[in-house]
């Protein structure tokens, strides 16, 4: 019987530990990058995060096998994360159209987001700079 | 079911309202927990953060082995508690570290899915469990709006298009499930033996739809929720009203009338006002921008008029259900003035005093806990998220420890009395 406990025990970590797994995985597929515009709401769960939204017009569609944006394997909107201090010059970038996200992609896979680019760098080198 | 003569032979004894409070307490440091990764530390990599999470996780886990092993039941449902509000806030770090989309359903979700063995451990879960499990179930991006969300992404492989099939196949899914929940509860009261005490349950049921018709109505997120800001007509509110709110009537009409068939009680009619109540709320914030006022005033009708039916039908459980309601609402509304502050310790330490010449170790309690909730909400006024998880952490300690001193040293204090 106690052995079974342990196992319950430790079933969550297992289930949890493996997902992460997966997702790492997922985040090992080729990089592509999606123009984005957005807005800025708040969300107590999750911290709070840019929703954006692609701009297909704007993207470089070259990057996709026969130069074609897949536009349907995209979700229509999409959330990144950020730090409360930084929100107001994220959204600044933006609404300047100068913001990419980058995505790990392959096609019938569902696309992960691995970075955001403002003005060709990482965020996080963007806000670093601007601190 | 038991008859309501029967659930009043059967007090809860002192421990269990304790209990019951160290259950809060441990809510309070498991939404600390959510805060503090909520509040996004990137200045940690990545690693780091999912590593520390998965080793708290076993750390929280191996506690639960000890206690087990010492037999200290008490803390032991508490850190299984907190093992589930922790699981929780490791979700929310997988969906952050990894961008996955903000879906407060499928995290609600993918912990009913991951959660469900600490039941074995404590079965009183339940009142965690449930709560999530509807607001997973019903505020799922399908059913809402018929984008993907959880459920679809679990079942179409995260097609972000759904066809209307798929749609239809997801919105069954859901209705299954929350009649199938619904529905399998509540013939099994209708249907277990009289001595089955499992039979008084259900009254745990209704009190988490309770509080879930509560959290609905308080939860900001719902906000985020509904994207269309559009004024509606009258008529068009009362249509929708009636559309979505039909299959409950009906349901809870059948459930309701096989009850009073078998003369036990039911406690559908109740469900069917919150049901109601919450499709109001959802409309009306959809026709208006009162968010604010809305958030406030619409639980605490819902629970007046709750409280009215509990009365009037001599229903005590239902009436300890609807006055727990009420003091979280009473809380969560909880101004932040000094000057409110001492005239109610003030009062907490009369009431204390007189409690102890009257020789009520119960109401004894409530004063010195009422003090401490009081104290503790002087302090909630926190805007920063991150400090706000550091409030909330901090205010489950202070609770778990007064109450487990109450309970200890209480004893001493009353045996002393008595000896006198």
């Amino acid at each position: 019987m106690k052995n079974k406990i342990a196992i319950l025990l430790v079933l969550p970590i297992l289930v949890l530990g493996g997902y992460m797994l997966y997702l790492n995985a997922m985040t090992k597929f080729g990089r592509v990058e999606v123009v984005v515009q957005g807005y800025d709401p708040k969300d107590f769960l999750s911290g709070y995060y840019l929703y954006l939204r692609p701009d297909w017009n704007e993207t470089d569609c070259t990057q996709f096998a026969d130069g074609v944006c897949p536009q349907k394997e995209f979700d229509e909107t999409f959330t990144f994360y950020i730090r409360r201090e930084h929100s107001d010059k994220l959204t600044q970038q933006v609404n300047a159209g100068v913001v990419k996200l980058v995505f790990s992609y392959s096609p019938q896979h569902k696309p992960l987001i691995v970075d955001m680019l403002v003005d060709g760098k990482s965020y996080l080198e963007f806000v670093r700079q601007k601190k | 079911m038991v008859t309501i003569n029967q659930v009043k032979s059967q007090p809860h004894s002192e421990n269990y309202w304790m209990n019951v409070l160290l259950y809060f307490a441990a809510f309070l440091v498991g939404l600390g927990l959510i805060a503090e990764v909520a509040a996004n530390w990137q200045d940690i990599p990545n690693s780091v953060k999912l590593g520390g999470a998965l080793v708290l996780m076993a750390l929280n886990s191996g506690l639960i082995w000890w206690c087990l092993q010492k037999e200290f039941n008490i803390l032991k449902q508490v850190l299984c508690c907190i093992y589930a509000f922790l699981i929780m806030a490791v979700i929310g770090l997988i969906g952050q570290v990894f961008q996955l989309r903000a879906n407060v359903a499928g995290g609600c979700l993918l912990w009913c899915l991951i959660s469900w063995p600490l039941f074995i451990l404590t079965p009183r879960l339940l009142w965690l469990w449930l709560p999530l499990f509807l607001v997973g179930v019903h505020y799922d991006p399908a059913l809402l709006d018929g984008s993907s969300g959880f459920i679809s992404d679990v079942v179409f492989g995260g097609n972000p298009l759904l066809d209307a099939r798929q749609i239809t196949w997801v919105n069954l899914w859901q209705i299954i499930c929350l009649f199938g929940v619904l529905g399998a509860y509540e013939l099994w009261m209708c249907f277990a033996k009289k001595e089955n005490k499992t039979v008084v349950r259900p009254l745990f049921f209704y009190s988490c739809l309770i509080l879930y018709d509560l959290y609905v109505g308080c939860a900001r997120m719902a906000k985020w929720l509904i994207s269309a800001q559009e004024a509606l007509a009258v008529n068009d509110i009362v249509l929708r009203i009636l559309s979505n709110t039909a299959p409950y009537i009906v349901f809870a009409a059948l459930v309701y009338l096989l009850n009073k068939l078998r003369h036990r009680v039911s406690f559908m009619p109740l469900f069917l006002l919150g049901v109601i109540g919450e499709y109001f709320y959802v409309l009306l914030m959809r026709a208006n921008h009162y968010y604010a006022d809305m958030e406030n005033y619409l639980p605490i009708v819902y629970l007046l008029v709750a409280l009215a039916y509990a009365v009037y039908n001599k229903k005590k459980y239902l009436l300890h259900a609807v006055g727990l309601g009420l003091i979280i609402w009473f809380i969560g509304t909880f101004a932040d003035d000094i000057l409110d502050l001492f005239p109610c310790l003030l009062m907490c330490a009369v009431c204390a005093f007189a409690a102890y010449k009257a020789q009520s170790r119960r109401w004894f309690n409530v004063a010195v806990l009422a003090a401490v909730f009081r104290i503790l909400g002087y302090y909630a006024d926190v805007e920063d998220l991150q400090h706000m998880g550091l409030y909330l952490i901090g205010s489950g300690v202070v609770l778990i420890a007064t109450i487990l001193l109450l309970m200890k040293y209480g004893k001493l204090l009353w045996r002393e009395k008595n000896e006198k």
